[in-house]
C-alpha cells in the first residue's frame, strides 16, 4: 500500500511539475529556484540510490562491515563538496546562467574540446549508473513478484521511471527528491531499529556472528575480509571521488543564490546520515538473520536484504515503508541521470560540435528516452551475468570520479591548469578505468581508485610542464569569489 | 607550486600525522613483521595514512585553492581552521583504528576497530563538518558577483 501511495504521490508531482515546465531551463535546472533545504534533500536523494538501499546491504552480507568504507565517507563529503567544487559551480551558474556541468567546464577552459570530453564522461557514467538503478529495481520487483521474469521486471522498472521523469524534467525530479528523501530517511531509521531489536542490539549481533566461529568474527572487523588496499581504496574513491559526481553537482546549478550553500552540508549530511542506517541495519540483518553461515545465504546476495524483510514476524508497515524507500531511492537517482544524459545529448554535444542545441521539450524527452534504453541494455547485460549491484555501482561512480573529479577540483581552483591538462586527465581517467577493469580484474585496489589517482597525476604533471596561460578575467573573477 | 595553495596549518597537520603513523608502525614492523597479520597491519596503516593525507589535502585545497589562497591566509577563519583540525584528528584516529593500528576497547559487543570506522570516519566528521561549514561560511560578495555577471554578459 505504501509503495503505491508513493508512486501516486510521485506521479502527481510529475503532473504538477509538467504544468510548471515551460522552458529548457525549467527542464534542466528546475528554473533555478532551489533553497538550501530542497537542494540538500535533492542532493542526498540523488546520491543515495539502489546502490545504497539494496547493493549495500547485499555487499555487507557478502563481505561484512568492511563495506562501510564505501558509505562512511558520507559523513564529511557533503561539506567537502560544498567548500570545494560546489561553491565554484554555484558562483559560475549564478554569473553565467550555465545549465549543465560541461557548460561550466567550457566557461573555465574555453574552447569546445574539454566540455565535449566532460559531456562524454557524463553520458557514459549516466548510462552505467542508470543501469544500476534498473538492475536494483528489477531485483526488487522479482522478489516481490516471483512469477515475473527478470526481463519483465526490468521493463516494468524502466516504464515507472520514464513515466514521471519525462513529464516533468528537473522540476519533477527535485520536488519528488524531497518527498523521496524524507521517505528514505524514515524507512532507514525504522528498518535499523527493527533489525537491532530483532538481533538484540549490537551485542546480540556480535554474539550471533561469534557463534559462527572465526569466519563470523572476521565479518565484524573492518579489514576482516577486505584487504587494506581494497578497503582504503574504497575510502579514497568514495570521498574524493564524490567531487566528480554530476548528479550531485548538478544541483548546485539550481540554487537560487550561492548563499543557500551555508546549511547545505547539514541538510545533505543529515539526510544521508539517516539513510546510511539502512546499509548498517539491513546489512546486519543479512549477516545475522538470513540463515546459514555468514556470507552463504541462499539466493542472490542482492536479495539478502529483502530476505530479511520477508522473515516471519516482520511488521507489514515496515515492509511497505522499506519497499517505498527502495523505490524512492531508485527513482530519485534515475530521473537525475535521465535528465543529465538528455542535457548532454541536447545541449552539450551539439554545442561542442558547433551545431545549434536541440531546443524544446520534445527533444529533451526523446533524449531521455534514448538514455533510458541504453541503460536498459547495460542492466540486461549485468543481470544476465549475475553480478552484484554494488560492483556495477562502483563502476558507475568510478567513471565519474576518475573522469571528472581532478578537472573539477583542481581545474576550478588552480588557475594554471590548462584545457589540455584537463582533457588529458579526463581521457586518462576513463581510459585507465576501462583498461584496468578489462585487463586487470584481480587488482588489489579498486580499479576506479587507481584510475582516479592516475587522472590526478596526469592533470598535475601536464599542468606543470605546460606553458603558463592566464585564464580570461571573468574566469579569474569567478575563481576568486 | 601546489604547496602555496595549502594553508600552513594543514602542512603542520600532515607532517604531524605522518610522524604519528611512522611512530605507530615502527614497533609493529620491528617486532612482528614476520607474521602475516603484522604485514597486513603495516600495509593497512600505510594505506590509511596515505588516504587521510590525500583527503586532508583536498579539504585544504577547498578554502585555499588557487587565487583565494592569499585572501584566505590573510583573513584566517578560526572556525574553518578548527574544523580542519578536528577532521584531521577524527579521520586519523578512525582510520588507524580501523586498520588495526593501536587498539580501542570494544563496545556493545562490537570490536573497537569497527567503532573507529563508524565514529571516526562517519559520525564525528558529519557533526563537525556540518556545523563547522555553517559557522565558517562566507557568501560571495554581492557586488563582486554583480560585476562578474556584467563581465560575463559583455564576454558573451
Amino acid at each position: 500500500m505504501i509503495p503505491v501511495l508513493l508512486l501516486l504521490a510521485t506521479l502527481a508531482v510529475g503532473l504538477w511539475a509538467m504544468r510548471r515546465t515551460r522552458t529548457a531551463a525549467d527542464y534542466f535546472v528546475a528554473g533555478r529556484r532551489l533553497g538550501g533545504f530542497r537542494a540538500g534533500l535533492a542532493v542526498a536523494a540523488s546520491a543515495f540510490s539502489g546502490f545504497v538501499f539494496l547493493g549495500g546491504p547485499g555487499l555487507t552480507g557478502e563481505i561484512g562491515f568492511g563495506s562501510l568504507f564505501i558509505v562512511a565517507p558520507a559523513g564529511f563529503t557533503a561539506a567537502l563538496l560544498c567548500r570545494t567544487v560546489g561553491r565554484r559551480l554555484a558562483v559560475i551558474a549564478a554569473a553565467t546562467g550555465a545549465q549543465t556541468l560541461p557548460e561550466c567546464i567550457g566557461f573555465r577552459f574555453g574552447g569546445r574540446a574539454t566540455a565535449a570530453l566532460a559531456a562524454t564522461a557524463i553520458l557514459i557514467g549516466s548510462v552505467i549508473y542508470l543501469g544500476v538503478q534498473l538492475s536494483a529495481l528489477a531485483r526488487a520487483a522479482r522478489f516481490a513478484f516471483p512469477e515475473l521474469g527478470l526481463g519483465a521486471c526490468l521493463l516494468l522498472g524502466l516504464g515507472v521511471v520514464l513515466a514521471y521523469s519525462l513529464a516533468g524534467g528537473m522540476v519533477a525530479s527535485v520536488n519528488t527528491d524531497v518527498l523521496q528523501g524524507i521517505v528514505m530517511a524514515v524507512a532507514a531509521v525504522a528498518a535499523f531499529g527493527w533489525v537491532m531489536a530483532r538481533v538484540s542490539g549490537p551485542a546480540g549481533l556480535g554474539a550471533s556472528l561469534a557463534a559462527a566461529g572465526p569466519a563470523g568474527m572476521r565479518l565484524l572487523e573492518p579489514l576482516g575480509v577486505l584487504g587494506p588496499g581494497a578497503a582504503f581504496g574504497f575510502l579514497l574513491l568514495f570521498s574524493v571521488g564524490t567531487l566528480g559526481q554530476p548528479h550531485m553537482l548538478h544541483k548546485f546549478l539550481m540554487l537560487k543564490s550561492p548563499e543557500a550553500l551555508r546549511f547545505l552540508p547539514a541538510f545533505v549530511g543529515g539526510a544521508q546520515g539517516l539513510s546510511i542506517l539502512i546499509w548498517i541495519g539491513l546489512g546486519a540483518g543479512a549477516l545475522a538473520l538470513a540463515g546459514g553461515p555468514p556470507g552463504t545465504s541462499p539466493g542472490h546476495p542482492d536479495e539478502a536484504a529483502l530476505a530479511v524483510l520477508a522473515l516471519p514476524g516482520t511488521p507489514e508497515l515496515l515492509v511497505g515503508l522499506v519497499a517505498a524507500a527502495l523505490l524512492a531511492a531508485i527513482m530519485s537517482t534515475s530521473d537525475a541521470f535521465l535528465n543529465l544524459g538528455a542535457a548532454v545529448l541536447c545541449r552539450d554535444l551539439p554545442r561542442a560540435a558547433g551545431r545549434p542545441e536541440l531546443s524544446g521539450l520534445g527533444a529533451a524527452r526523446t533524449a531521455s528516452l534514448f538514455v533510458g534504453l541504453a541503460a536498459l541494455a547495460v542492466a540486461a547485460w549485468h543481470l544476465g551475468g549475475g553480478g552484484l549491484i554494488a560492483f556495477l555501482g562502483t563502476l558507475g561512480f568510478g567513471a565519474f570520479a576518475a573522469g571528472l573529479a581532478p578537472t573539477l577540483l583542481l581545474g576550478f581552483a588552480w588557475s594554471r591548469v590548462t584545457a589540455r591538462a584537463a582533457g588529458f586527465s579526463i581521457i586518462t581517467g576513463l581510459g585507465s578505468l576501462l583498461a584496468l577493469e578489462v585487463w586487470w580484474p584481480g587488482l588489489p585496489v579498486p580499479a576506479a581508485a587507481a584510475a582516479m589517482a592516475a587522472s590526478f597525476g596526469v592533470l598535475v604533471a601536464t599542468t606543470l610542464i605546460s606553458r603558463r596561460e592566464s585564464p580570461p578575467r571573468t574566469v579569474r573573477l569567478a575563481m576568486a569569489l | 607550486m601546489l604547496a602555496k595553495g595549502v594553508p600552513r596549518m594543514s602542512r603542520v597537520l600532515a607532517a604531524s600525522l605522518s610522524a604519528a603513523v611512522v611512530l605507530a608502525l615502527a614497533p609493529v614492523s620491528a617486532s612482528t613483521a614476520a607474521t602475516a597479520a603484522a604485514t597486513g597491519r603495516f600495509a593497512g596503516g600505510l594505506a590509511a595514512a596515505a588516504v587521510v593525507l590525500a583527503i586532508l589535502a583536498v579539504w585544504s585545497f577547498g578554502t585555499a585553492g588557487g587565487e583565494r589562497a592569499r585572501a584566505a591566509l590573510q583573513r584566517r577563519n578560526r572556525w574553518d581552521r578548527w574544523t580542519g583540525v578536528g577532521l584531521a584528528l577524527s579521520l586519523g584516529a578512525g582510520t588507524l583504528l580501523a586498520a588495526g593500528i593501536g587498539s580501542a576497547p570494544g563496545l556493545f559487543g562490537l570490536p573497537g576497530a569497527l567503532w573507529g570506522l563508524l565514529l571516526g570516519v562517519w559520525l564525528v566528521p558529519l557533526l563537525l563538518t556540518s556545523a563547522g561549514f555553517a559557522l565558517a561560511f562566507r557568501p560571495p560578495d554581492r557586488a563582486a558577483l554583480e560585476r562578474l555577471r556584467a563581465a560575463c554578459r559583455r564576454r558573451a
